[in-house]
């Protein structure tokens, strides 16, 4: 919408739009008067503004030097935490381990190196009290490559057939956790026996079984996939243990 | 934007900055309108001075309220104009149908034929085409302000000030003062 005026019009009516005679000049005083007394007030505030300037410059200055001090802080933080951490890392039986704030250490193979051999004959781990010597077929067992419990085992695996059925169970120390043997701590199944409770997976031709005893966690794979043949080694287990 | 709107401009961003001739310069720009603004609403010279008067202390204290490079009269002119009807004792304006006031008292004999002329143009309006012409072109008024001050739609009074404007261009193209060049 146009609100333009016209030219011509405006041109003939500027004797009007330009206004009669002036009112008296004292209309401005009090205009004048506040306007001084604005700027009288507005004086020592500018003087007390500069101060203000100079006190901003110093707070400004004290705040980045505070910031300086903090960022420094930080960086030596950060390289002394980096520096702890590779150290660390030096001295952990890597390559293949996580030491967990829980006190568990999480290793993999690699991690492990086999300490002994016996085939046919070994003595049988006292952690496996429901095995008989002349059952073994194959036993190892395997410490950590650096540095944990003096060089003690932390894994056993042993082969063993008892009554006509072929087992091997891989024995952990209970703050050592092996992670290729993760399937076996997510058996659905349930059973007891002896007291002691078994989590298990049947299938065709073997059963895997885990359970805990002692200080030890114990990984057990047999080789039957008979119900009655697996609960009466479950059970055998369960009473020597 | 024309000298006037200048000077007018040049004195309100004195008074901005705390100089007290700032208040004189506008005096001088826009006294005689804004006590002329004062007279259309109060009809009463001394009244409207007083209302001058409070008009300019508005303009000192609410200077901050005006944004340099817009329309420095009609800002002013509005505050004259609320300062004026702020005395009328129902505050309700009455239309201005008396625009003696508004012209120059003394005039020399060409400002005197000029001021024959804006009379019969004025006169030549209805009241109420009249006052639409007084708020456009003598408190640039925008056409929003005047509808809303006079409780009128936006596109009527945007008609009625067009049929005015029309009225008047027909009313000079008789006299012979038109110069062919037309609204802009």
């Amino acid at each position: 919408m146009k609100e333009r005026k016209d030219r011509e019009l405006e041109r003939a009516l500027r004797p009007y739009t330009e206004g009669g005679e002036q009112p008296s000049p004292a209309v401005t005083l009090p205009a004048k008067e506040q306007l001084r007394a604005k700027q009288a007030e507005a004086a020592p505030a500018a003087a007390g503004a500069g101060g203000t300037v100079q006190g901003g410059a110093d707070a400004q200055k004290k705040a980045e030097r505070r910031t300086a001090i903090v960022l420094t802080t930080a960086a030596c933080l950060l390289v002394l935490i980096v520096g702890l951490f590779l150290w660390r890392l030096q001295e952990s039986p890597l390559p293949g381990m996580l030491l967990l704030a829980d006190g568990t250490t999480y290793v993999s193979e690699s991690a492990l190196q086999q300490s002994t051999h016996e085939d046919g004959g070994a003595e049988c781990p006292a952690c496996l009290p429901w095995v008989e010597d002349e059952e073994i077929v194959c036993c190892r067992t395997y410490t950590l490559q650096k540095g944990a419990a003096g060089g003690e085992p932390v894994l056993y695996r042993v082969e063993y057939r008892a009554d006509e059925v072929s087992a091997t169970v891989y024995v952990e120390k209970s703050n050592v956790c092996l992670l290729s043997l993760g399937e076996f701590k997510k058996l659905p199944e349930r059973h007891s026996a002896g007291g002691v409770e078994f989590s298990l997976r049947t299938e065709e031709t073997c059963a895997y079984v885990y359970f805990e005893a002692g200080d030890y966690k114990y990984n057990l794979q047999l080789e039957t996939g008979e119900e009655e043949v697996l609960h009466a080694a479950l059970a055998d287990i369960g009473e020597s243990l | 934007m024309n000298e006037g709107q200048q000077r007018t401009e040049e004195a309100l961003r004195r008074i901005a900055a705390g100089d007290a001739a700032g208040v004189d310069a506008l005096y001088e720009c826009l006294g005689a309108a804004m006590l002329a603004a004062a007279t259309a609403v109060l009809h009463d010279r001394f009244a409207a001075e007083d209302a001058v008067q409070e008009a300019f202390l508005r303009v000192v204290r609410g200077i901050r309220g005006y944004r340099p490079g817009t329309n420095g009269r009609a800002w002013v002119l509005r505050i004259v104009r609320n300062a004026a009807v702020d005395r009328l004792p129902d505050k309700r304006v009455a239309l201005t149908d008396d625009f003696s006031a508004l012209a120059p008292a003394e005039d020399g004999e060409e400002r005197a034929a000029d001021r024959l002329l804006a009379e019969s143009l004025l006169a030549s309006l209805s009241p109420e085409r009249r006052h639409l012409v007084y708020c456009k072109y003598f408190l640039d008024m925008t056409v929003r302000a005047i509808a809303a001050e006079a409780g009128k739609s936006k596109s009527y009074i945007h008609k009625e000030i067009a049929r005015a404007e029309e009225q008047m261009r027909n009313f000079l193209r008789e006299r012979g003062q038109t110069d062919g060049r037309g609204s802009y």
